[in-house]
């Protein structure tokens, strides 16, 4: 079924590909920290951010229009949070933009903050999952010492979420087939409660099955795995060139548009 | 010669108070393959789980001389290997090497070695160059073929087989039954695909409502139409 968009381009070939995915996990969280530490009032300082995300997007042989729709996809929410920003903080801010110096309100700048960080977080994420195959990305947090039951989890959930998101599709075909769309709206509810309880029952079965497949075939708690991971030098490199990257954009930038 | 499978007066009751098997006793040696057929709701399914103590029964069952008791439920386990009628109830893990491979760390293999009894059962399939695929990927027929996979792959003595080809265009069909016709270990193999049944097992067990009511040569059974036309198989 639709469900192909999840872990579209993880299995592609290119150089970002190729590198460990515990590599790209730390570069990403790396830069995910540094993002947020940008105080809330800093637009321009972001400026630089971008060009990580879109150097991986680009070296990965993402289009950037999927990552872009998905951008859009996420973005209501963060739209209408910005959008409200200006009218609770009010206080004047100074604003120096090369030659030129205009005061602002709090708001705006935090509404471009939260935006800029918004997007570039998941330009971020979106270069991160569309490079590596979330079975490895699994691995590198096992590796990274995340808790087991926590890994455990999301492999399961990632290896679900696509058989949940097929039946919720079949049942909902199978409602719409039968003129769902002509029926009055207390039936049209009544029928997506349906198609809400059915999803759940099949999901505790399902999960009870699939413990005894699991049980079935020796499980007793202690999740074991393959190891696939291979730590190489470019991953070393590529660690240290985004390391160095995000302490000129989180110090030398900002120190340099004050005009020092 | 002590049987590798030993059910005797086997009872299972399920929580609703439905009851699905009423004192079934079957005895099978290594290696031989039994077709347990019969009609919907006729009990294959909860037979198979009991032997797995899945569902909680009276009676008893003892799989190479070892009783399948909650003490022993570990031990008795690894020496069977379970397929589902449902192929995503048995692919869980986020790519096809490392589902094939699930069994085989878990009975103790050092991951290299579980790496290449994996590749070796997802070969054999026919599924070679597809180890990295996640299993929503993957099409009906090939989900079954991995699900196949998930038990090769595992050193047992029993093959436990829930409906293997059902659902199965005509050639996904003929390749699970060329892969199980080769395998040596002892199988029970629920359906109600007589065709399968008697091209692969010797032997066929007739279940109805709860109960055995054929036991013999497949041959037999299966050509004895009026038998198979009273419980709904013919």
């Amino acid at each position: 079924m639709h469900h192909h968009y999840i872990d579209r381009f993880a299995q592609g070939d290119s150089p970002v590909h190729h590198l460990d995915a515990r590599a790209k996990l730390l570069a990403a969280t790396a830069y995910l920290a540094v993002l947020i530490s940008f105080h809330r009032y800093q637009v321009a300082p972001l400026a630089p951010m971008a060009i990580l995300p879109l150097a991986a997007i680009w070296m990965g042989r993402i289009p950037l229009w999927f990552a872009l729709r998905r951008l859009l996809v996420l973005s209501p929410l963060i739209v209408t949070l910005c959008a409200f920003s200006p009218f609770y903080d009010r206080a004047p801010q100074a604003v120096a933009w090369g030659p030129w110096q205009f005061s602002i309100s709090g708001g705006w700048l935090a509404a471009g903050n939260v935006a800029a960080k918004f997007a570039l977080g998941i330009l971020a994420l979106t270069a991160l999952t569309c490079t590596t195959p979330f079975s490895l990305l699994l691995e590198a947090m096992r590796n990274m010492r995340l808790p087991r039951m926590l890994t455990m989890q999301l492999s399961l959930l990632y290896r679900y979420l696509f058989v949940l998101i097929d039946e919720a599709m079949r049942l909902r075909l199978g409602r719409d087939f039968r003129g769902a769309a002509l029926a009055p709206l207390p039936r049209r509810l009544a029928a997506t409660g349906g198609v809400v309880g059915a999803l759940f029952l099949r999901t505790l079965e399902r999960s009870q099955r699939v413990h005894l497949a699991m049980r079935a075939r020796g499980f007793t708690g202690d999740p074991r795995h393959l190891r696939r991971l291979r730590w190489g030098g470019a991953d070393t490199a590529m660690l240290i060139v985004v390391g160095a990257y995000l302490l000129f954009c989180r110090w030398a930038y900002p120190w340099i548009l004050k005009g020092h | 010669m002590e049987p590798l499978l030993s059910i005797r007066d086997l009872r299972v009751r399920y929580h609703d108070g439905t009851e699905a098997l009423h004192g079934v006793s079957l005895d099978s040696p290594a290696g031989q393959r039994v077709a347990l057929i019969g009609p919907n709701g006729a009990g294959k399914t909860s037979l198979l789980l009991a032997i797995m103590r899945a569902v909680d029964f009276t009676g008893q069952i003892a799989i190479d001389g070892l009783e399948v008791v909650r003490r022993n439920e570990e031990a008795c386990r690894g020496r069977c290997g379970m397929t589902f009628q449902n192929a995503d109830d048995q692919l869980f893990m986020p790519t096809l090497l490392e589902d094939v491979a699930f069994g085989p760390l878990n009975q103790g293999l050092a991951p290299d070695d579980a790496r290449l009894r994996a590749t070796a059962a997802v070969g054999a399939v026919g599924l070679g160059g597809l180890e990295s695929r996640p299993a929503h990927h993957l099409s009906g027929g090939q989900k079954r073929a991995a699900a196949l996979a998930t038990v090769l792959s595992m050193n047992v003595k029993l093959l436990l087989l829930d409906e293997p080809v059902s659902n199965l265009d005509f050639r996904s069909r003929h390749r699970v039954i060329d892969i199980l016709g080769d395998r040596t270990e002892a199988m029970l193999l629920a359906t109600h695909d007589l065709d399968l049944a008697g091209r692969l097992c010797g032997r066929a067990v007739v279940l109805d409502d709860g109960r055995v009511v054929a036991d013999g040569p497949s041959g037999e059974i299966l050509a004895d139409r009026s038998l198979l036309g009273a419980h709904g198989l013919a």
